[in-house]
Protein backbone atom coordinates (compact mmCIF):
# COMPACT_ATOMS: atom_id res chain seq x y z
CA UNK A 1 0.00 0.00 0.00
CA UNK A 2 0.92 3.57 -0.64
CA UNK A 3 1.29 6.04 1.86
CA UNK A 4 0.89 9.69 1.51
CA UNK A 5 3.29 11.75 2.94
CA UNK A 6 3.22 12.91 6.57
CA UNK A 7 5.99 14.98 8.43
CA UNK A 8 6.60 15.90 11.46
CA UNK A 9 4.08 15.14 14.63
CA UNK A 10 2.43 18.27 14.25
CA UNK A 11 2.29 20.91 17.28
CA UNK A 12 0.32 24.12 18.22
CA UNK A 13 2.85 26.81 18.56
CA UNK A 14 2.60 30.40 18.14
CA UNK A 15 4.84 32.14 15.24
CA UNK A 16 5.66 35.91 14.57
CA UNK A 17 4.66 37.05 11.38
CA UNK A 18 7.42 38.13 9.25
CA UNK A 19 4.67 39.87 6.05
CA UNK A 20 1.49 39.70 4.79
CA UNK A 21 0.87 41.38 2.09
CA UNK A 22 -2.36 41.12 -0.89
CA UNK A 23 -1.66 39.46 -3.52
CA UNK A 24 -4.95 39.64 -5.31
CA UNK A 25 -8.63 40.80 -5.00
CA UNK A 26 -9.48 39.44 -1.30
CA UNK A 27 -6.03 37.61 -1.32
CA UNK A 28 -3.48 37.62 1.14
CA UNK A 29 0.04 35.67 1.53
CA UNK A 30 1.02 35.51 5.50
CA UNK A 31 4.95 34.55 5.52
CA UNK A 32 6.00 32.79 8.94
CA UNK A 33 9.49 31.26 10.12
CA UNK A 34 9.93 27.98 9.25
CA UNK A 35 10.96 26.49 12.71
CA UNK A 36 9.56 23.58 14.30
CA UNK A 37 7.06 21.73 13.34
CA UNK A 38 7.47 23.64 10.17
CA UNK A 39 10.84 22.79 8.83
CA UNK A 40 9.56 20.47 6.15
CA UNK A 41 6.08 20.47 5.61
CA UNK A 42 4.97 18.10 2.54
CA UNK A 43 3.19 19.49 -0.04
CA UNK A 44 -0.87 18.70 0.26
CA UNK A 45 -0.44 19.17 4.28
CA UNK A 46 -2.22 22.24 5.75
CA UNK A 47 -1.78 24.57 8.72
CA UNK A 48 -4.72 25.28 11.33
CA UNK A 49 -4.45 29.31 12.24
CA UNK A 50 -6.35 30.63 15.01
CA UNK A 51 -8.25 34.01 14.04
CA UNK A 52 -9.68 34.92 17.28
CA UNK A 53 -8.78 38.50 18.85
CA UNK A 54 -6.53 37.72 21.45
CA UNK A 55 -8.66 36.15 24.44
CA UNK A 56 -11.86 36.35 22.44
CA UNK A 57 -14.09 33.37 21.91
CA UNK A 58 -14.66 34.16 18.18
CA UNK A 59 -14.77 32.84 15.90
CA UNK A 60 -14.20 30.27 17.77
CA UNK A 61 -12.98 27.66 15.19
CA UNK A 62 -9.52 27.66 13.51
CA UNK A 63 -8.91 28.00 9.82
CA UNK A 64 -7.34 25.74 7.57
CA UNK A 65 -4.43 26.42 4.89
CA UNK A 66 -2.19 24.85 2.62
CA UNK A 67 1.44 25.67 2.51
CA UNK A 68 2.10 27.97 -0.73
CA UNK A 69 5.99 28.92 -0.80
CA UNK A 70 8.99 27.76 1.48
CA UNK A 71 11.79 29.68 1.78
CA UNK A 72 15.19 29.07 3.23
CA UNK A 73 14.15 31.09 6.04
CA UNK A 74 10.06 31.13 6.08
CA UNK A 75 7.00 29.51 4.78
CA UNK A 76 3.26 31.29 3.48
CA UNK A 77 0.25 30.00 3.00
CA UNK A 78 -2.33 32.51 0.64
CA UNK A 79 -5.80 32.59 1.95
CA UNK A 80 -9.03 34.24 0.47
CA UNK A 81 -10.70 36.81 2.59
CA UNK A 82 -14.47 34.77 2.99
CA UNK A 83 -15.91 35.48 6.26
CA UNK A 84 -15.71 36.65 9.80
CA UNK A 85 -12.65 34.98 10.12
CA UNK A 86 -10.13 35.35 7.50
CA UNK A 87 -11.59 38.76 7.79
CA UNK A 88 -10.07 38.89 11.31
CA UNK A 89 -6.89 37.45 10.24
CA UNK A 90 -6.86 39.97 6.92
CA UNK A 91 -5.65 42.65 9.98
CA UNK A 92 -3.08 40.90 11.31
CA UNK A 93 0.29 43.22 10.58
CA UNK A 94 3.74 41.96 10.43
CA UNK A 95 5.66 41.32 13.86
CA UNK A 96 2.19 40.00 15.67
CA UNK A 97 2.04 36.72 16.53
CA UNK A 98 -0.54 33.78 15.31
CA UNK A 99 -1.50 30.95 16.77
CA UNK A 100 -1.29 27.83 15.00
CA UNK A 101 -1.65 24.02 15.01
CA UNK A 102 0.66 21.90 11.95
CA UNK A 103 1.78 20.67 10.06
CA UNK A 104 -1.66 18.34 9.14
CA UNK A 105 -3.50 16.20 6.82
CA UNK A 106 -1.25 13.66 4.57
CA UNK A 107 0.17 15.21 1.35
CA UNK A 108 0.82 14.36 -2.47
CA UNK A 109 2.36 11.12 -2.99
CA UNK A 110 5.75 11.17 -4.16
CA UNK A 111 7.63 8.20 -3.24
CA UNK A 112 7.03 6.28 -7.09
CA UNK A 113 7.95 9.39 -9.04
CA UNK A 114 11.08 9.50 -11.16
CA UNK A 115 12.79 11.08 -13.71
CA UNK A 116 10.98 9.67 -16.59
CA UNK A 117 7.52 11.30 -15.26
CA UNK A 118 6.10 14.57 -16.80
CA UNK A 119 3.43 16.05 -14.31
CA UNK A 120 0.67 18.48 -15.05
CA UNK A 121 -0.45 20.61 -11.85
CA UNK A 122 -4.31 21.44 -12.14
CA UNK A 123 -5.35 24.71 -9.84
CA UNK A 124 -8.22 26.11 -9.75
CA UNK A 125 -8.66 29.73 -7.60
CA UNK A 126 -7.78 29.50 -4.34
CA UNK A 127 -6.54 26.11 -4.75
CA UNK A 128 -3.74 27.02 -6.40
CA UNK A 129 -1.35 27.56 -3.44
CA UNK A 130 -0.53 23.92 -2.77
CA UNK A 131 0.62 23.14 -6.28
CA UNK A 132 3.26 26.14 -5.92
CA UNK A 133 4.62 24.57 -2.58
CA UNK A 134 4.69 21.18 -4.55
CA UNK A 135 6.08 22.37 -7.85
CA UNK A 136 9.47 23.47 -5.56
CA UNK A 137 9.33 20.08 -4.37
CA UNK A 138 9.26 18.67 -8.36
CA UNK A 139 11.84 20.99 -9.03
CA UNK A 140 14.04 19.68 -5.98
CA UNK A 141 13.57 16.12 -6.83
CA UNK A 142 14.61 17.11 -10.86
CA UNK A 143 10.89 15.83 -11.82
CA UNK A 144 9.31 17.74 -15.17
CA UNK A 145 6.14 19.59 -14.55
CA UNK A 146 3.88 21.67 -16.15
CA UNK A 147 1.03 24.44 -14.62
CA UNK A 148 -2.61 25.23 -15.45
CA UNK A 149 -4.16 26.90 -13.47
CA UNK A 150 -7.99 28.57 -13.54
CA UNK A 151 -10.02 32.11 -11.98
CA UNK A 152 -12.76 33.49 -12.32
CA UNK A 153 -11.11 36.93 -13.37
CA UNK A 154 -7.55 38.18 -13.39
CA UNK A 155 -8.21 40.40 -10.33
CA UNK A 156 -8.27 37.19 -8.50
CA UNK A 157 -5.19 35.54 -10.30
CA UNK A 158 -2.58 34.59 -7.84
CA UNK A 159 1.13 33.59 -8.46
CA UNK A 160 0.60 33.97 -11.62
CA UNK A 161 4.29 35.58 -11.81
CA UNK A 162 5.63 33.42 -9.53
CA UNK A 163 5.69 30.06 -11.18
CA UNK A 164 9.08 31.60 -13.56
CA UNK A 165 10.88 31.14 -10.09
CA UNK A 166 10.34 27.52 -10.60
CA UNK A 167 10.96 28.03 -14.22
CA UNK A 168 7.91 27.18 -16.05
CA UNK A 169 5.29 28.95 -17.58
CA UNK A 170 1.74 28.49 -16.58
CA UNK A 171 -1.14 27.74 -18.63
CA UNK A 172 -3.70 30.63 -17.44
CA UNK A 173 -7.57 30.04 -17.65
CA UNK A 174 -10.25 33.28 -16.56
CA UNK A 175 -14.05 32.56 -16.88
CA UNK A 176 -14.34 35.87 -17.95
CA UNK A 177 -11.38 35.55 -20.71
CA UNK A 178 -9.72 38.93 -18.74
CA UNK A 179 -6.40 36.86 -18.67
CA UNK A 180 -5.44 33.67 -20.80
CA UNK A 181 -7.87 30.96 -22.20
CA UNK A 182 -11.33 32.49 -22.35
CA UNK A 183 -13.12 29.28 -20.13
CA UNK A 184 -12.40 26.51 -17.32
CA UNK A 185 -8.98 25.16 -17.04
CA UNK A 186 -9.97 21.77 -17.56
CA UNK A 187 -10.43 22.85 -21.09
CA UNK A 188 -6.74 23.86 -21.04
CA UNK A 189 -6.14 20.17 -19.40
CA UNK A 190 -7.95 18.14 -22.28
CA UNK A 191 -5.94 20.03 -24.68
CA UNK A 192 -2.65 19.11 -23.03
CA UNK A 193 -3.43 15.66 -22.43
CA UNK A 194 -4.62 15.00 -25.99
CA UNK A 195 -0.72 16.35 -27.04
CA UNK A 196 0.61 13.30 -24.83
CA UNK A 197 3.68 12.72 -22.80
CA UNK A 198 1.97 13.89 -19.65
CA UNK A 199 2.05 10.82 -16.95
CA UNK A 200 0.70 12.11 -13.57
CA UNK A 201 -1.95 14.99 -12.66
CA UNK A 202 -1.80 16.86 -9.48
CA UNK A 203 -4.52 19.44 -8.70
CA UNK A 204 -6.38 21.39 -6.34
CA UNK A 205 -9.57 23.32 -6.48
CA UNK A 206 -13.62 23.85 -6.50
CA UNK A 207 -15.07 19.99 -6.21
CA UNK A 208 -16.19 19.99 -10.00
CA UNK A 209 -13.27 21.38 -11.21
CA UNK A 210 -11.04 18.18 -9.33
CA UNK A 211 -14.33 15.71 -10.35
CA UNK A 212 -13.52 16.96 -14.40
CA UNK A 213 -9.44 16.61 -14.00
CA UNK A 214 -10.47 12.57 -12.60
CA UNK A 215 -12.18 12.09 -15.20
CA UNK A 216 -10.49 13.39 -17.66
CA UNK A 217 -6.91 11.66 -16.19
CA UNK A 218 -8.95 7.97 -15.74
CA UNK A 219 -10.28 8.30 -19.39
CA UNK A 220 -6.96 9.12 -20.08
CA UNK A 221 -5.42 5.51 -17.93
CA UNK A 222 -2.93 8.58 -15.93
CA UNK A 223 -2.55 8.49 -12.28
CA UNK A 224 -4.31 11.71 -10.63
CA UNK A 225 -4.12 12.94 -7.23
CA UNK A 226 -6.64 16.02 -5.75
CA UNK A 227 -6.62 18.07 -2.66
CA UNK A 228 -10.00 18.91 -1.32
CA UNK A 229 -11.37 21.08 1.03
CA UNK A 230 -14.36 20.74 3.39
CA UNK A 231 -15.27 22.79 6.57
CA UNK A 232 -13.20 21.34 9.16
CA UNK A 233 -14.14 21.09 12.88
CA UNK A 234 -10.33 20.24 15.07
CA UNK A 235 -8.46 19.64 11.52
CA UNK A 236 -6.69 16.62 13.39
CA UNK A 237 -9.52 13.70 12.51
CA UNK A 238 -10.88 13.68 16.16
CA UNK A 239 -14.26 15.31 14.86
CA UNK A 240 -15.72 13.55 11.61
CA UNK A 241 -17.07 16.72 10.36
CA UNK A 242 -14.64 16.76 7.14
CA UNK A 243 -15.74 13.60 5.71
CA UNK A 244 -15.55 12.36 1.83
CA UNK A 245 -16.62 8.92 0.44
CA UNK A 246 -13.36 6.77 -0.77
CA UNK A 247 -13.06 3.42 -2.86
CA UNK A 248 -11.10 0.79 -1.23
CA UNK A 249 -10.75 -2.81 -1.41
CA UNK A 250 -13.49 -3.59 1.03
CA UNK A 251 -15.86 -0.90 -0.44
CA UNK A 252 -16.49 2.72 -0.08
CA UNK A 253 -15.03 3.83 3.46
CA UNK A 254 -15.69 7.77 5.19
CA UNK A 255 -11.81 9.40 4.67
CA UNK A 256 -10.92 11.95 6.59
CA UNK A 257 -10.46 14.99 4.79
CA UNK A 258 -8.47 16.17 7.44
CA UNK A 259 -6.20 12.82 8.45
CA UNK A 260 -6.18 10.51 5.58
CA UNK A 261 -6.60 13.48 2.97
CA UNK A 262 -6.65 16.41 1.91
CA UNK A 263 -4.87 14.57 -0.71
CA UNK A 264 -6.53 11.69 -2.73
CA UNK A 265 -6.35 9.53 -5.23
CA UNK A 266 -9.08 10.86 -7.58
CA UNK A 267 -9.40 7.60 -8.65
CA UNK A 268 -10.96 6.10 -5.59
CA UNK A 269 -13.09 9.20 -5.07
CA UNK A 270 -16.70 8.87 -5.23
CA UNK A 271 -17.90 11.81 -7.28
CA UNK A 272 -21.18 12.81 -7.24
CA UNK A 273 -23.47 12.05 -9.90
CA UNK A 274 -23.32 14.70 -12.85
CA UNK A 275 -26.45 15.18 -15.28
CA UNK B 1 13.72 29.27 56.62
CA UNK B 2 10.62 30.74 55.46
CA UNK B 3 7.92 31.55 57.80
CA UNK B 4 4.69 31.37 55.76
CA UNK B 5 2.56 28.49 56.07
CA UNK B 6 3.40 25.40 54.19
CA UNK B 7 1.74 24.95 51.12
CA UNK B 8 -0.41 21.64 50.96
CA UNK B 9 -0.45 20.27 46.86
CA UNK B 10 -4.51 20.25 46.74
CA UNK B 11 -5.82 16.79 46.12
CA UNK B 12 -7.62 17.06 42.80
CA UNK B 13 -8.78 13.14 43.08
CA UNK B 14 -12.31 12.48 42.41
CA UNK B 15 -14.70 9.12 43.09
CA UNK B 16 -17.23 8.97 40.87
CA UNK B 17 -19.58 6.40 41.97
CA UNK B 18 -16.11 4.34 42.81
CA UNK B 19 -14.68 5.20 40.04
CA UNK B 20 -11.07 7.04 41.15
CA UNK B 21 -9.73 9.20 38.88
CA UNK B 22 -6.27 11.39 39.22
CA UNK B 23 -8.05 14.43 38.55
CA UNK B 24 -11.46 16.10 37.30
CA UNK B 25 -10.46 16.96 34.14
CA UNK B 26 -12.25 14.59 31.20
CA UNK B 27 -12.62 15.23 27.21
CA UNK B 28 -15.97 15.09 26.24
CA UNK B 29 -17.41 12.04 24.12
CA UNK B 30 -17.13 12.91 20.04
CA UNK B 31 -14.92 15.66 20.94
CA UNK B 32 -11.66 13.67 21.26
CA UNK B 33 -11.94 10.29 19.48
CA UNK B 34 -10.67 7.31 20.85
CA UNK B 35 -7.77 9.29 22.14
CA UNK B 36 -5.27 8.80 19.06
CA UNK B 37 -5.75 11.98 17.23
CA UNK B 38 -4.86 14.16 20.47
CA UNK B 39 -2.41 11.98 21.56
CA UNK B 40 0.10 13.92 19.36
CA UNK B 41 -0.72 17.09 21.38
CA UNK B 42 -0.79 15.77 24.67
CA UNK B 43 0.00 13.20 27.26
CA UNK B 44 -3.25 11.50 27.85
CA UNK B 45 -2.08 10.10 31.34
CA UNK B 46 -2.67 13.81 32.54
CA UNK B 47 -6.52 13.72 31.97
CA UNK B 48 -8.57 12.53 34.56
CA UNK B 49 -10.32 10.85 31.85
CA UNK B 50 -11.51 10.37 28.53
CA UNK B 51 -14.58 10.21 27.25
CA UNK B 52 -14.80 8.21 23.91
CA UNK B 53 -16.31 8.71 20.53
CA UNK B 54 -20.55 7.01 20.40
CA UNK B 55 -20.13 3.39 19.93
CA UNK B 56 -22.81 1.51 18.66
CA UNK B 57 -23.27 -2.02 18.12
CA UNK B 58 -22.98 -2.17 14.06
CA UNK B 59 -21.32 0.72 12.48
CA UNK B 60 -22.97 3.92 11.76
CA UNK B 61 -21.86 5.91 8.80
CA UNK B 62 -23.48 9.13 9.99
CA UNK B 63 -24.64 11.99 8.24
CA UNK B 64 -24.48 13.45 5.01
CA UNK B 65 -21.83 16.64 4.35
CA UNK B 66 -21.70 19.67 5.39
CA UNK B 67 -21.73 18.22 9.37
CA UNK B 68 -20.68 21.40 10.86
CA UNK B 69 -21.53 25.34 10.85
CA UNK B 70 -19.70 28.12 12.91
CA UNK B 71 -21.85 30.13 14.71
CA UNK B 72 -21.43 32.99 17.22
CA UNK B 73 -18.97 31.81 19.70
CA UNK B 74 -19.88 28.28 19.06
CA UNK B 75 -20.86 25.70 16.43
CA UNK B 76 -23.38 23.65 15.40
CA UNK B 77 -22.91 19.94 14.47
CA UNK B 78 -24.60 17.05 12.85
CA UNK B 79 -22.20 14.08 12.98
CA UNK B 80 -24.50 11.69 13.53
CA UNK B 81 -22.20 9.08 15.44
CA UNK B 82 -20.58 7.58 12.83
CA UNK B 83 -18.47 5.13 14.62
CA UNK B 84 -16.78 1.92 13.42
CA UNK B 85 -18.50 -0.49 16.16
CA UNK B 86 -18.21 -2.25 18.94
CA UNK B 87 -16.22 -4.91 18.10
CA UNK B 88 -13.76 -2.45 16.03
CA UNK B 89 -13.44 -0.30 19.11
CA UNK B 90 -12.52 -2.97 21.06
CA UNK B 91 -10.13 -4.96 18.55
CA UNK B 92 -8.37 -1.39 17.23
CA UNK B 93 -8.91 1.81 19.73
CA UNK B 94 -8.96 0.33 23.15
CA UNK B 95 -5.44 -1.26 22.96
CA UNK B 96 -4.13 2.28 22.40
CA UNK B 97 -5.99 4.17 25.13
CA UNK B 98 -4.67 1.05 27.51
CA UNK B 99 -1.58 2.07 26.84
CA UNK B 100 -2.17 4.90 29.55
CA UNK B 101 -3.23 4.78 32.94
CA UNK B 102 -6.11 7.22 32.27
CA UNK B 103 -9.45 6.19 32.80
CA UNK B 104 -11.87 5.20 29.81
CA UNK B 105 -15.50 5.97 29.97
CA UNK B 106 -17.08 4.55 26.66
CA UNK B 107 -20.21 6.36 25.56
CA UNK B 108 -22.36 3.95 24.33
CA UNK B 109 -25.47 5.02 21.55
CA UNK B 110 -28.17 2.08 20.27
CA UNK B 111 -31.25 3.10 18.32
CA UNK B 112 -33.08 0.11 20.67
CA UNK B 113 -33.22 -0.20 24.20
CA UNK B 114 -31.60 -3.80 23.09
CA UNK B 115 -29.16 -2.38 21.44
CA UNK B 116 -27.66 -0.21 24.39
CA UNK B 117 -27.87 -3.16 26.40
CA UNK B 118 -25.85 -5.22 24.02
CA UNK B 119 -23.23 -2.86 23.69
CA UNK B 120 -22.58 -2.43 27.35
CA UNK B 121 -22.25 -5.91 27.83
CA UNK B 122 -19.79 -6.85 25.01
CA UNK B 123 -18.21 -4.05 26.74
CA UNK B 124 -18.11 -4.68 29.63
CA UNK B 125 -17.35 -8.24 29.22
CA UNK B 126 -14.29 -7.26 27.43
CA UNK B 127 -12.74 -4.64 29.50
CA UNK B 128 -13.33 -2.18 27.48
CA UNK B 129 -14.49 0.43 29.98
CA UNK B 130 -13.91 1.71 33.44
CA UNK B 131 -17.34 3.30 33.09
CA UNK B 132 -20.44 3.71 30.58
CA UNK B 133 -22.11 7.61 29.44
CA UNK B 134 -24.92 6.84 28.14
CA UNK B 135 -25.98 8.87 24.99
CA UNK B 136 -29.13 9.20 25.35
CA UNK B 137 -29.09 12.89 24.35
CA UNK B 138 -27.73 12.63 20.72
CA UNK B 139 -30.24 15.54 18.63
CA UNK B 140 -28.40 14.31 15.23
CA UNK B 141 -30.09 10.50 14.84
CA UNK B 142 -33.53 9.78 13.91
CA UNK B 143 -34.33 6.73 16.32
CA UNK B 144 -32.38 6.30 19.98
CA UNK B 145 -30.60 9.09 21.05
CA UNK B 146 -32.76 11.97 22.29
CA UNK B 147 -35.78 9.86 21.73
CA UNK B 148 -34.84 8.50 25.08
CA UNK B 149 -33.25 11.52 26.65
CA UNK B 150 -36.50 13.57 26.45
CA UNK B 151 -39.23 11.29 27.72
CA UNK B 152 -38.67 10.28 31.65
CA UNK B 153 -39.75 7.03 31.23
CA UNK B 154 -37.72 5.85 28.24
CA UNK B 155 -34.71 7.03 30.03
CA UNK B 156 -35.49 5.32 32.78
CA UNK B 157 -35.79 2.20 30.52
CA UNK B 158 -32.83 2.92 29.17
CA UNK B 159 -30.52 2.95 32.72
CA UNK B 160 -31.78 -0.19 34.06
CA UNK B 161 -31.54 -2.10 31.40
CA UNK B 162 -27.89 -1.32 31.36
CA UNK B 163 -27.88 -1.16 34.54
CA UNK B 164 -28.62 -4.65 34.83
CA UNK B 165 -25.37 -5.90 32.55
CA UNK B 166 -22.93 -4.36 34.20
CA UNK B 167 -21.69 -3.14 37.60
CA UNK B 168 -19.39 -0.83 36.45
CA UNK B 169 -21.01 3.10 36.70
CA UNK B 170 -23.70 3.81 34.84
CA UNK B 171 -23.65 7.71 33.32
CA UNK B 172 -26.73 8.94 31.36
CA UNK B 173 -25.95 12.32 29.33
CA UNK B 174 -28.85 14.27 29.99
CA UNK B 175 -30.64 16.48 27.07
CA UNK B 176 -30.48 20.07 27.84
CA UNK B 177 -33.36 20.26 25.20
CA UNK B 178 -36.06 19.34 28.25
CA UNK B 179 -38.20 21.74 29.84
CA UNK B 180 -37.26 20.19 33.30
CA UNK B 181 -33.47 18.59 33.02
CA UNK B 182 -33.80 17.92 36.81
CA UNK B 183 -36.48 15.24 36.61
CA UNK B 184 -34.94 13.64 34.10
CA UNK B 185 -31.71 13.55 36.62
CA UNK B 186 -34.24 12.41 39.03
CA UNK B 187 -35.82 9.73 36.54
CA UNK B 188 -32.21 8.49 36.38
CA UNK B 189 -31.40 8.30 39.38
CA UNK B 190 -34.39 5.88 40.52
CA UNK B 191 -33.30 3.88 37.83
CA UNK B 192 -30.15 3.37 39.04
CA UNK B 193 -27.48 5.56 37.79
CA UNK B 194 -24.71 5.76 39.28
CA UNK B 195 -24.26 9.96 37.67
CA UNK B 196 -24.86 11.79 35.56
CA UNK B 197 -23.37 14.00 32.50
CA UNK B 198 -24.73 17.41 32.14
CA UNK B 199 -25.18 18.27 29.04
CA UNK B 200 -25.22 17.41 25.51
CA UNK B 201 -25.63 19.71 23.00
CA UNK B 202 -28.53 22.38 22.19
CA UNK B 203 -30.76 21.59 18.94
CA UNK B 204 -29.73 24.70 16.59
CA UNK B 205 -30.24 25.54 12.79
CA UNK B 206 -28.61 27.76 10.79
CA UNK B 207 -29.86 29.05 7.21
CA UNK B 208 -27.45 29.75 4.54
CA UNK B 209 -29.56 32.77 3.27
CA UNK B 210 -27.83 33.20 -0.38
CA UNK B 211 -28.93 29.27 -0.74
CA UNK B 212 -31.82 29.50 0.86
CA UNK B 213 -31.42 26.21 2.35
CA UNK B 214 -30.23 24.82 6.00
CA UNK B 215 -26.19 24.80 5.98
CA UNK B 216 -26.41 21.57 7.32
CA UNK B 217 -27.60 18.54 5.70
CA UNK B 218 -29.32 17.20 8.43
CA UNK B 219 -30.97 20.37 8.33
CA UNK B 220 -30.52 21.06 12.29
CA UNK B 221 -28.11 20.12 14.65
CA UNK B 222 -26.32 20.25 17.97
CA UNK B 223 -25.11 23.57 19.50
CA UNK B 224 -21.77 23.40 21.39
CA UNK B 225 -18.94 25.91 22.47
CA UNK B 226 -19.15 28.86 25.14
CA UNK B 227 -22.23 30.07 23.68
CA UNK B 228 -24.33 27.54 25.57
CA UNK B 229 -22.32 27.67 28.81
CA UNK B 230 -24.35 29.77 30.76
CA UNK B 231 -27.25 27.29 29.98
CA UNK B 232 -25.21 24.51 30.92
CA UNK B 233 -24.66 25.75 34.70
CA UNK B 234 -27.90 26.35 35.14
CA UNK B 235 -28.81 23.17 34.35
CA UNK B 236 -25.90 21.47 36.38
CA UNK B 237 -27.19 23.51 39.06
CA UNK B 238 -30.86 22.54 39.21
CA UNK B 239 -29.68 18.49 38.45
CA UNK B 240 -27.63 19.07 41.81
CA UNK B 241 -30.28 20.31 43.87
CA UNK B 242 -32.22 17.39 42.46
CA UNK B 243 -30.25 14.26 42.82
CA UNK B 244 -27.53 12.81 44.99
CA UNK B 245 -24.93 11.28 42.75
CA UNK B 246 -22.62 12.64 40.78
CA UNK B 247 -22.57 15.55 38.15
CA UNK B 248 -19.85 15.56 35.08
CA UNK B 249 -20.41 18.87 33.85
CA UNK B 250 -20.18 20.18 30.50
CA UNK B 251 -21.00 22.63 28.21
CA UNK B 252 -18.41 25.11 26.76
CA UNK B 253 -15.73 24.61 28.96
CA UNK B 254 -12.55 26.87 27.65
CA UNK B 255 -10.81 27.88 30.37
CA UNK B 256 -10.01 26.80 34.25
CA UNK B 257 -12.87 29.75 35.25
CA UNK B 258 -15.60 28.09 33.24
CA UNK B 259 -15.05 24.73 34.70
CA UNK B 260 -15.00 25.98 38.26
CA UNK B 261 -18.63 27.53 37.02
CA UNK B 262 -19.02 24.11 37.06
CA UNK B 263 -17.67 22.38 40.20
CA UNK B 264 -19.77 25.25 42.17
CA UNK B 265 -22.40 24.49 40.91
CA UNK B 266 -22.36 21.36 41.71
CA UNK B 267 -20.17 19.29 39.22
CA UNK B 268 -17.68 16.72 40.52
CA UNK B 269 -16.12 16.22 38.01
CA UNK B 270 -15.72 18.28 34.13
CA UNK B 271 -15.55 17.47 30.59
CA UNK B 272 -13.98 19.59 28.23
CA UNK B 273 -15.61 19.44 24.27
CA UNK B 274 -15.18 21.99 22.00
CA UNK B 275 -12.42 23.90 22.73
CA UNK B 276 -10.35 20.82 22.23
CA UNK B 277 -11.19 22.08 18.71
CA UNK B 278 -10.15 25.31 19.37
CA UNK B 279 -6.83 24.67 21.20
CA UNK B 280 -6.01 20.88 21.41
CA UNK B 281 -4.37 21.11 24.69
CA UNK B 282 -7.17 23.27 26.31
CA UNK B 283 -8.02 20.42 28.79
CA UNK B 284 -4.25 20.83 30.47
CA UNK B 285 -4.80 24.46 30.70
CA UNK B 286 -8.14 23.89 32.74
CA UNK B 287 -6.55 21.53 34.84
CA UNK B 288 -3.89 24.13 35.28
CA UNK B 289 -5.76 26.37 35.93
CA UNK B 290 -7.40 24.54 38.80
CA UNK B 291 -4.86 23.74 40.55
CA UNK B 292 -3.61 27.30 40.21
CA UNK B 293 -7.46 27.91 42.12
CA UNK B 294 -7.33 25.80 44.37
CA UNK B 295 -3.78 26.47 45.63
CA UNK B 296 -5.09 30.82 45.47
CA UNK B 297 -7.37 29.58 47.83
CA UNK B 298 -5.87 27.81 50.05
CA UNK B 299 -8.16 24.88 49.20
CA UNK B 300 -7.09 21.36 50.18
CA UNK B 301 -9.18 19.62 47.39
CA UNK B 302 -11.17 20.07 44.08
CA UNK B 303 -14.07 18.17 45.85
CA UNK B 304 -14.24 20.92 48.86
CA UNK B 305 -15.84 23.13 45.90
CA UNK B 306 -18.45 20.80 44.49
CA UNK B 307 -21.56 22.63 45.40
CA UNK B 308 -20.50 25.32 46.89
CA UNK B 309 -22.47 27.95 45.07
CA UNK B 310 -25.41 26.52 47.28
CA UNK B 311 -24.66 27.87 50.34
CA UNK B 312 -25.79 30.53 52.20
Amino acid sequence: MRVNVRCEVPRQIELEVISHRKVALDHYEMELPRIAPFEDPAPGQFLNVACRDGGSLDPLLRRPFSFYRLTQESFSFIYRVVGRGTARLAKITPGCRVDVVGPLGSGYRLDDLDGEDRALLVGGGVGVPPLFHLSQELRRRDVAFEVAVGFASESYAIGVDDWETVGVDARVATDDGSRGYRGFVTHLVRERLEAGGVTRIFACGPRPMLQAVSRLAVHAGIDVQVAMEEWMGCGVGACLSCVCPVKEAGGVTLARICREGPVFDGSKVVWPDVQ
Amino acid sequence: MSNKPERVVPDLSVNIAGLVLRNPVMVASGTFGYGREYSEFLDLNALGAVMVKGISLQPWRGNAVPRIVETPAGMLNAIGLQNPGVEHYLNKDLPFLRRFGTAVIANVIGRTIDEYQEVVHRLDRADGADAFEINISCPNIKEGGIAFGTDREMAARVVEAVRSVTRRPVIPKLSPNVTDIASMAKACEEAGADAVSAVNTLMGMAIDVERRRPVLANVVGGLSGPAIRPIAVRMVWEVYRAVSIPIIGMGGIMTADDALQFALAGAQAVAVGTANFANPTASLEVLAGIEAYLKRHGEGSFAALVGRAHEG
